[in-house]
């Protein structure tokens, strides 16, 4: 495997799309940081601290990297290239694993790139300083690489086993799904148990207005028992919910690696197992 | 004989389909091995499944002597190049950058010999031109170069000149006669263009609806395919007995029908066949070529 992984890195570093990437994530959180700077010179009371945001770049990491893998990925088979490899004496498992992890280092590397330029946004004092610990910033660098590693290994299930434009259709639809089942979730378990009571005005034909008290009432979309804890199970699971906690409410733990380590072992795994049965055409 | 590749009764079932039915073929060591069918009789499954890009359903074959079930096949394969439907190239890479990516890929030590193989199929003077602005020739030769790196000594070319233009038909077969003969490489070609292969072949494998009609040897089609007379007589044994004295050669098919390989002077051939008491019946002469020979073999027009 390392002759592939040799031959790919070689074809990483040299990839125009792969730099786009890179260049997109960077300019993507000098935008951010230019804004939260522009809002700090309008309003004299507001201060940005950097941890507010040097983690949201790994939400849009998906769609980026989806994006990505359909042009590096994908080119192996339309060129016909993946056919060459295993040809000339590859194993099927040895190429998956390389392309895990060739696309798992450019997503690394385009995730840093968003972080290393809000740090660097921070340390010229453009933006605030950070307010959290040096160990949680590293943690949590830490633990978002891993939710990067395991949305690159979902993605890379969809390009390895779908050949065609389809792939790419399927993987971008896929990465906002997983986006808006995030935001959806988090709602779901962030709603309150009452809704507090509030009054609002009722205007009637004649002109004359009403106003009307709501008392304090129960919320129907407030969670528990067993449904709170399958929201919350995979609230700390997925990837995307996991990348969501991180970068909003700065909450990690050990769970989050172990739990993005089993999604890139179960989806390698069955990504390898349907790969070797495929007909490579 | 030493066989590079041997299969045995080979299938590849598509759920009803049987797009390979118990194919068996024989690829000698040295040989240029024209592989002929239709479109869809199965050539390209046939070299898939050599290739290791799709699985048989049964039967089995060997390379090199190597069985395909024995886990030494990825050995056998790497020594081995293929053009597999498509040239296998990076269309945003040039061609120097696309030999070096194949050198790495097979872990060779250095990139000596890239452009001895670029010089070998005339693409030195490409410079910085991308892969994805090569003429359909260019890209077929640039895909023999890879499968030329590490130097196989065994060939696979999938429908090599199709699409091409005259200039890179001629092109292509010359570098593949140049392969063979100054490299000694063992090549098997597929292809339903049957003039082609006729310049190039020293043996044929003839395949039909997924089955193995014939193998041959180029010059056991060059017999079967000789222009001859074929002549209708009351006997050929004294028909065998004058052309014996008239040192021509002969090919008796049964008690009255013979091809005689050769124009002989009718005239004379008559009169000394009449004065053994045989008559001339018919005449006529019978010409076959590769495409009506290989008709004739399995029926119906080339598609």
């Amino acid at each position: 495997m390392s002759k592939l992984l040799r031959a790919d890195f070689v074809r990483l570093f040299k990839s125009r799309i792969f730099w786009i990437g890179v260049l997109f994530m960077a300019g993507l959180a000098g935008f951010i940081v230019f804004t939260r700077w522009s809002d700090m010179q309008a309003v004299p009371d507001y201060y940005c601290f950097a941890d507010d945001f040097f983690l949201i770049g790994s939400m849009y990491i998906g769609i980026v990297i989806s994006v990505f893998m359909g042009i590096f990925v994908s080119t192996e088979y339309s060129s016909g290239t993946i056919r060459n490899k295993h040809v000339i004496g590859h194993s099927r498992m040895s190429m998956y694993l390389s392309n895990l992890i060739i696309c798992s280092t450019a997503s690394v590397i385009m995730n840093l790139a968003f972080i290393v330029v809000v740090m660097a946004g921070s340390a010229l004092g453009i933006i605030g300083r950070f307010d959290i610990s040096t160990d949680k910033i590293i943690f949590l660098i830490l633990a978002e690489t891993f939710s990067v590693i395991s949305i690159t290994s979902i993605v890379l299930v969809v390009y390895m086993l779908i050949t065609g434009r389809i792939a790419g259709f399927i993987a971008i639809i896929m990465c906002f799904a997983m986006i808006i089942t995030a935001v959806a979730i988090e709602n779901r378990l962030s709603a309150k148990e009452y809704i507090e009571p509030y009054t609002f005005t009722v205007t009637s034909e004649d002109g004359t207005e009403q106003e009307i008290e709501q008392p304090l009432m129960k919320n129907p979309k407030y969670l528990t028992g067993t449904k709170k804890k399958v929201f919350q199970f995979f609230h700390d699971t997925l990837p995307v919910d996991q990348m969501m906690q991180m970068s909003n409410e700065k909450t990690c733990d050990t769970n989050f690696i172990l739990s993005s380590i089993a999604v890139i072992v179960i989806t390698t795994g069955a990504g390898i197992f349907i790969f070797r049965k495929k007909d490579l055409k | 004989m030493d066989y590079v590749l041997k299969t045995n009764e080979l299938c590849k079932h598509y759920r009803h389909f049987k797009a390979l039915n118990e194919v068996s073929m024989h690829i000698p060591k040295g040989a240029i091995y024209g592989f002929v069918g239709k479109n869809g009789a199965g050539k390209t499954t046939l070299i898939r499944l050599i290739c290791g890009l799709q699985y048989p359903t049964s039967g089995d074959f060997a390379l090199y002597g190597v069985k395909n079930t024995d886990k030494a096949i990825a050995d056998s394969r790497s020594r081995m190049g293929a053009v597999v439907e498509t040239p296998s190239i990076y269309p945003s890479m040039t061609a120097e950058d696309n030999l070096k990516m194949q050198y790495r890929l097979l872990g060779l030590p250095s990139f000596d010999g890239v452009q001895d193989l670029l010089k070998l199929v005339g693409l030195e003077n490409t410079g910085k031109k991308k892969a994805k602005h090569f003429s359909l020739g260019m890209k077929q030769r640039l895909g023999i170069a890879i499968a030329l790196c590490g130097n196989p000594d065994f060939l696979i070319l999938d429908e090599p000149i199709n699409g091409l233009d005259p200039q890179g038909i001629i092109e292509v077969r010359e570098l593949i006669l140049k392969l063979n003969h100054e490299k000694q490489i063992t090549v098997l070609i597929s292809s339903h263009i049957l003039d082609e292969l006729a310049k190039l072949a020293t043996h044929y494998g003839f395949i039909d609806s997924g089955r193995i009609v014939k193998e041959m040897s180029a010059e056991e089609l060059e017999q079967a395919c000789r222009k001859c007379i074929h002549m209708t007589v009351t006997d050929t044994k004294i028909l065998a007995r004058v052309l014996d004295g008239m040192k021509i050669t002969y090919k008796i098919l049964d008690e009255k029908t013979a091809d005689v390989y050769a124009k002989p002077n009718f005239s004379q051939l008559a009169l000394a066949l009449s004065k053994e008491n045989c008559e001339v019946i018919s005449m006529e002469e019978h010409d076959e070529n590769l495409e009506s020979f290989f008709m004739n073999l399995v029926g119906g027009a080339l598609s």
